[in-house]
């Protein structure tokens, strides 16, 4: 066996070991392991970017709540279908899944039944994987939608998000932007949104989650708690332990969650009002740096602003602004500040610089 | 925007098969590829961490990192077939132009790795689809499958680099996209009206 085959394996090794239970005797070898060699942890962020990047697969939990070792058996499972098909189904109303959700017991095994004798084996597959929906909005897009519990959700601008609510859970797969639920109250159905690595469990509530990375992910509790997995950690919440000792983030307070930590801070009610504002179109500005308000901006536009000069980008900006018109927002930063602004003739791209004479 | 220093190497993963192809060009074995893959990786971590300016091309970068390891390691040989050399001059110009941007869609990434899981012997296959479909903790599959925390263990360390093979080290026309999507800075896709 060559050196790179051990080096990958005992990577491998390290990341499932770290998965288990850890020690802060485990963690320091594990520690010490990766300083011996930038190879080591080279290896390391290989895998670990494969292996989470394979719990997309828990989009092919069953429905019904059942539990298959034999989920990925060759003969219950043929790759070529899902190549074709995929399993998230993209296509399909809202109205029909809430239908075949609320059919009877019976009809339902019938017409599962059915459609097998129908269409074969391959197609009871795709059925038996349905219930996952999918929604985006685009640059500066934005939707509101009522989900088939009664909970509802914002999607901000750029954003991803799979759904599926069944008789025992409700999943939310958020796979990239910014989305604010309001959880209809459901202490039996559980709603889970995982974000990247992160997973957030709440029963009813207020809350928003915001991919910044994969292992970045903001959460802004608006009213309620709901209990908040980082990147790397046990997340199974499902158990109760697990979900006891689980960070818990409440109304008032946003988390910052990264790889293993979760850092949780007060905010004031009336700024979680303000962070909320997109949900009507508006950012809402209160002492934020330049260059953050600048970011913010970008986020919604295809249009993006750049700031020329350093020296600017920690000036302090306030104001509400559309999200879509970052026209107006240089606009009074030109006006306040005097800085010069150049828009690109052919994209339209804004370049912010600190201008010649002070206003 | 943070600067951490496993950003080279994030997006090196990305392209994976091409510099693969590069080594092999070298090294003709694949076993020497793998080590030298590691070391090309190690690298730009490293880079990743100086205050270096800002590498503008990753995919130039790591092919540049990727030559200079396969020449160090020739040079550590000492034998170095001169019609080799020839052949390598002549691979300088090939590997920059080669910049295919294949886009393989999520289904068919989810396939090939369905498809590696399945090249898995059951018990392993068992053990992977209880963590990573139902999340099941090591001890609660050890518990259900009365097997070991230990065998559990070996198994999910199997299954974790078969996991990374299927994602990464796929010929070139293989490439898939979801993986990385979430690497690239900045994104824009179509407009959409509110």
């Amino acid at each position: 066996m060559s050196r790179a085959s051990d080096i990958s394996d005992a990577a491998a090794h390290w990341l499932v070991r770290l998965e288990g239970q850890t020690t802060p005797q485990i963690w320091d070898s594990f520690q010490e392991w990766m300083d011996q060699d930038p190879r080591h942890r080279a290896a390391f962020i290989r895998l670990r970017v494969a292996w989470n990047h394979v719990d997309l697969l828990k989009n092919m939990r069953p429905v019904d709540g059942t539990i298959d070792a034999d989920l990925l058996a060759t003969t219950k499972i043929n790759p070529s279908s899902i190549a074709d098909r995929g399993l998230v189904p993209v296509q399909g109303s809202q109205r029909r899944r809430t239908e075949e959700l609320a059919m009877p017991e019976r009809r339902r095994v019938f017409a599962i039944a059915a459609a097998i004798a129908a269409a074969g084996v391959v197609a009871w597959f795709g059925s038996y994987h349905l219930g996952w929906k999918s929604y985006e909005t685009g640059v500066g897009g934005r939707q509101k939608m009522e989900l088939a519990d009664g909970s509802t959700v914002d999607l901000n601008t750029n954003t991803e998000l799979n759904v599926r609510i069944s008789g025992s859970r409700r999943d939310i797969m958020l796979a990239r932007g910014e989305a604010l639920f309001h959880v209809a109250h459901d202490p039996n159905r559980p709603f889970y949104v995982t974000a990247g690595g992160t997973v957030v469990r709440a029963v009813g509530t207020e809350f928003s989650v915001r991919i910044r990375d994969p292992e970045h992910v903001d959460v802004l509790v608006a009213e309620g708690r709901v209990a908040v997995g980082a990147p790397g950690t046990e997340a199974n919440f499902e158990n109760p332990t697990l979900l006891a000792t689980a960070p818990k983030v409440s109304a008032g307070e946003a988390a910052s969650v990264r790889r293993n930590s979760v850092s949780i801070h007060h905010i004031l009610s009336t700024d979680v009002t303000r962070k909320l504002r997109w949900t009507d179109g508006y950012l809402a500005f209160e002492g934020e740096t330049l260059d953050d308000a600048v970011q913010e901006f970008n986020r919604y536009n295809q249009r993006q602003i750049t700031i020329t000069d350093k020296s600017i980008v920690t000036v302090k900006v306030g104001g509400n602004f559309r999200t879509t018109d970052p026209d107006s927002f240089t606009a009074a930063v030109q006006h306040m500040y005097g800085f010069q602004v150049q828009v690109g003739a052919n994209n339209g791209d804004i370049r912010l610089s600190a201008g010649g004479q002070p206003p | 925007m943070s600067r951490n220093d496993e950003r080279y190497l994030l997006q090196a993963l990305e392209f994976e098969g091409v510099l693969r192809a590069c080594l092999y060009r070298y090294t003709r074995n694949n076993s020497d590829v793998d080590e030298l893959l590691q070391e090309v990786y190690a690298r730009l971590l490293t880079a990743g961490a100086s205050d270096d300016p800002e590498v503008r091309s990753v995919r130039a970068f790591a092919l540049t990192v990727a030559r200079n390891v396969a020449f160090d390691w020739l040079r550590h040989r000492q034998v170095v077939p001169i019609e080799l050399v020839a052949d390598l001059e002549a691979l300088e110009v090939l590997d920059e132009g080669e910049q295919i941007e294949e886009i393989v869609n999520s289904h068919q990434e989810l396939a090939m790795l369905v498809k590696a899981i399945q090249g898995l012997p059951d018990r392993c296959r068992q053990v992977f689809t209880l963590r990573k479909v139902y999340g099941y903790s090591q001890k609660e599959i050890a518990l259900r499958l009365s097997i070991s925390e230990n065998t559990v263990e070996q198994h999910l360390t199997k299954a974790a680099r078969r996991c990374a093979q299927a994602l990464f080290d796929q010929p070139v026309s293989e490439r898939r996209s979801m993986l990385f999507d979430r690497f690239r800075k900045r994104k824009r896709p179509n407009v959409q009206s509110e």
